[in-house]
C-alpha cells in the first residue's frame, strides 16, 4: 500500500534502481514508464522537474542533485560529500574537507545506506504527517546530509537507527507535485 | 590580526525600545524612539550624527530605513545584514569608520518588526528550492539537543532539566527588567510540562518573537568624556562565518559551534584576554534556545567541554553568580528582533558598566561579551563584541 508520500512514480524509481543495482545506469539509453495511474498523464514531463512554487530554473540547474541524489568524492582527499543547503553550489565545486576547487568525480547517494546522527520531532514545520522527523545521517563510506524520515514511528527513532533512501513526494501544489528523498529506517 | 579596535572607540550614548508585541509601532517608530534615546543619552542632537550603519534582516532595505523616519539630513547610512550578528555588524560598521578617522560620531542602529508578518517564528526561511527536508529552527537545534544528550550520556530528564535553569534563570532576569517583552518567573515543573515545540525542546526551551530596536552613539576615544563621565569602551569586535561543512562531513560532533569558538579566541587575542572565565564579568549571549546557550557557555571557554550542567546548577550564570548570564533577560525574555538583538545586548552591557541596570545590577562589572549566532549550529555567522571600561 502507498504511502502518502508515495505514487506510482515513487514505485517505478524503486523498482528500477533494484533493476540496475549491478549496472551502470549510464548505459541505459531510455526508460518506459508503463502505469494505469500516473500522476502526471497529461504533463509527465513537469513531473520530473516539477517545483511548486518558483524558481524552476533552479531546479532545472540542480536536477541531478535534487532528483538522482547525485553527490561528488572529492578527487585529492577522497571525501565523499552531498549539499541539499541553500546557499552552496549544486553541484559542489569546492570540497568541504580540504577546499580543493572543481576536482571531483560523481559519486551516487541513492543505494546507500546511513546511520541516524541525530534527529528531531519538530511540531513547528509545516508537513503532511506530523511529527517532521528530521534525520541528519552519516552514509556507509563517508558523507553526511539531512532527510526526512518516512515510515517511521516517531518513538522508536534513535540516534544509531540505520537507514536506507526512498524517492518521495514532498509538496504538491497548483497541481505539480515537488519530488526528493527521504531517509527510511531498514525494514529487515 | 593586523590590528585591533580595543580602546579606539567609545560608546557614549545608547538606546532601547521595550521589545514586545508592539502593535501601535511601525519600524520606522522604533527606529525614532531608540535613537532618541541614545542622542538624549549622549547628550547629543539626531542633526550631530555623521553617518550611519544600520542592522535589518527583515524589516527595512538600504540607508532609507533610517534616513527615511528620521528625516536625516543627506548624510551617508548604509544598511547591513549578517543574519542573527546584523546588529554587531552595525556597531563594527560605525566603530570601523570612527576608528579609521573618517567621522568622529557615528550612529549603530538595529531593529527589526516581526509582528506584523501575521505568523510564528520568523518569516522567509524556507529553503530556497523549497524541495528538501522540512524543520524549523526550532528542529536544527533540537538536533543539537538529541545530539547533545547523546554525547554525555543524559537522560532526557536530566537533558531537559539542565535545559530547563537555563531558562528559569532568564525569566527572573526578565522579571525585574521593565524593557523585557516575557516578565514571568518560570517553575521546573512548567518548564518540564510545556508542549514540545521540536523534540526534545519545549515552548519554555525557546525564545520570543518581538519587535524592538536599539542603538548607539559610537565616538573617538580621545573625545569620548566630552559627551559623558563615564563613556563604554569596545575592546573586540570579531565575525566568524561558517563554511557549512558541518552538514556534509561526519567530522563536526552538533555538540559545540566551531564558528563561536573561533569567534571568541579572536576576539580574546583582540582584547587580551588569557583566562574569559576569570577576566570576563558578565556576558550577553545568543539564547535562541536553551541548548544555544548551554553550548556557548562550552565555546566561549566560559565551561570545560561537556560540563556545562555542573555549572548551570552550581548557579555560576545567576545574577549573583561568578559570571552572571543574560543579566538583562537574553533573547529569552527580549525576543529576537534579528537586528536589534546585539545592540540590545549592548545597551544592558553599557547600563551594568555604568551602574545604571538597577534592580539587575551585578557587582562592579569591568567588562562585558556580547555574543551573536545566526542560522544553524553547523552554518552560523557568530559575531562577539566585548565592551569594558
Amino acid at each position: 500500500m502507498a504511502g502518502y508520500d508515495e505514487d506510482s512514480l515513487m514505485m517505478a524509481v524503486e523498482a528500477a534502481i533494484d533493476c540496475l543495482r549491478d549496472i551502470d545506469s549510464h548505459t541505459v539509453d531510455g526508460i518506459f514508464f508503463a502505469t494505469t495511474t500516473s500522476p502526471y498523464k497529461e504533463k509527465q514531463c513537469s513531473a520530473l522537474m516539477a517545483l511548486p512554487l518558483d524558481r524552476l530554473s533552479a531546479i532545472w540547474r540542480e536536477r541531478r542533485v535534487l532528483l538522482g541524489l547525485w553527490g561528488v568524492k572529492c578527487k585529492r582527499c577522497g571525501t565523499p560529500q552531498y549539499d541539499n543547503g541553500a546557499m552552496g553550489t549544486s553541484p559542489i565545486r569546492v570540497c568541504a574537507e580540504c577546499q580543493a576547487q572543481d576536482d571531483f568525480e560523481d559519486y551516487n547517494f541513492a543505494g546507500r545506506k546511513a546511520r541516524v546522527f541525530s534527529f528531531t520531532l519538530d511540531q513547528l514545520a509545516q508537513v503532511a504527517d506530523p511529527p517532521a522527523s528530521v534525520v541528519l545521517v552519516d552514509f556507509e563510506g563517508g558523507g553526511r546530509a539531512f532527510f526526512d524520515l518516512t515510515d517511521r514511528d516517531p518513538d522508536k527513532i534513535e540516534v544509531g537507527t540505520e537507514v536506507e533512501m526512498t524517492f518521495r513526494k514532498m509538496q504538491f501544489d497548483r497541481g505539480i507535485t515537488n519530488y526528493f528523498w527521504k531517509a527510511r529506517p531498514i525494514r529487515c | 590580526m593586523a590590528g585591533s579596535i580595543k580602546d579606539r572607540v567609545a560608546i557614549v550614548g545608547m538606546g532601547c525600545t521595550k521589545f514586545g508585541e508592539l502593535w501601535d509601532k511601525g519600524p520606522g517608530d522604533l527606529v525614532v524612539d531608540a535613537v532618541s534615546e541614545a542622542c538624549a543619552d549622549a547628550g547629543i542632537e539626531v542633526k550631530d550624527i555623521q553617518a550611519v550603519w544600520v542592522g535589518t534582516l527583515f524589516s527595512g532595505m538600504g540607508g532609507r530605513s533610517v534616513s527615511e523616519p528620521l528625516k536625516l539630513q543627506y548624510i551617508p547610512v548604509t544598511r547591513v545584514e549578517n543574519a542573527c550578528g546584523s546588529g554587531h555588524e552595525a556597531v563594527r560598521g560605525a566603530s570601523y569608520a570612527v576608528a579609521a578617522g573618517i567621522h568622529d560620531i557615528c550612529l549603530a542602529v538595529g531593529f527589526e518588526k516581526l509582528k506584523d508578518e501575521g505568523m510564528s517564528g520568523l518569516p522567509g526561511m524556507e529553503n530556497h528550492t523549497n524541495t528538501h527536508y522540512q524543520s524549523s529552527m526550532p528542529g536544527v537545534f533540537g538536533i543539537m539537543a538529541t545530539r547533545y544528550f547523546n554525547r554525555y550520556g543524559l537522560s532526557p530528564e536530566e537533558g531537559k532539566t539542565m535545559l530547563a535553569k537555563i531558562s528559569i534563570k532568564s525569566h527572573h532576569n526578565g522579571s525585574l527588567n521593565p524593557k523585557a517583552h516575557l516578565r514571568r518567573e518560570l517553575t521546573l515543573e512548567q518548564v518540564l510540562n510545556a508542549p514540545i515545540i521540536a523534540w526534545p525542546l519545549g515552548l519554555f526551551d525557546c525564545c520570543g518573537v518581538s519587535d524592538g530596536a536599539a542603538a548607539a552613539i559610537i565616538t573617538r576615544a580621545d573625545m569620548a568624556k566630552k559627551f559623558r563621565p563615564d563613556p563604554v569602551y569596545i575592546k573586540a569586535l570579531q565575525i566568524c562565518a561558517s563554511p557549512t561543512s558541518g552538514r556534509m562531513t561526519s567530522e563536526y560532533d552538533y555538540t559545540h559551534v566551531e564558528e563561536a569558538y573561533r569567534a571568541g579566541v579572536a576576539a580574546y587575542e583582540e582584547a587580551g584576554i588569557k583566562d574569559p572565565r576569570k577576566e570576563i564579568s558578565m556576558a550577553e549571549v545568543h539564547d535562541c534556545f536553551s541548548i544555544t546557550e548551554a553550548v556557548t557557555m562550552e565555546d566561549l571557554q566560559f565551561s570545560p567541554r561537556g560540563r556545562v550542567k555542573q555549572d548551570i546548577e552550581a548557579g555560576t550564570f545567576h545574577l549573583d553568580g561568578e559570571l552572571p548570564v543574560q543579566p538583562d533577560g537574553g533573547l529569552k525574555c527580549f525576543g529576537h528582533p534579528i537586528g536589534a538583538s546585539g545592540i540590545r545586548m549592548i545597551y544592558e552591557l553599557y547600563l551594568q558598566l555604568q551602574g545604571r541596570a538597577e534592580q539587575r545590577q551585578i557587582k562592579d562589572p569591568k567588562l562585558g561579551l556580547a555574543h551573536n549566532m545566526g542560522n544553524e549550529p553547523y552554518a552560523p555567522v557568530v559575531s562577539v563584541c566585548m565592551v569594558g571600561l
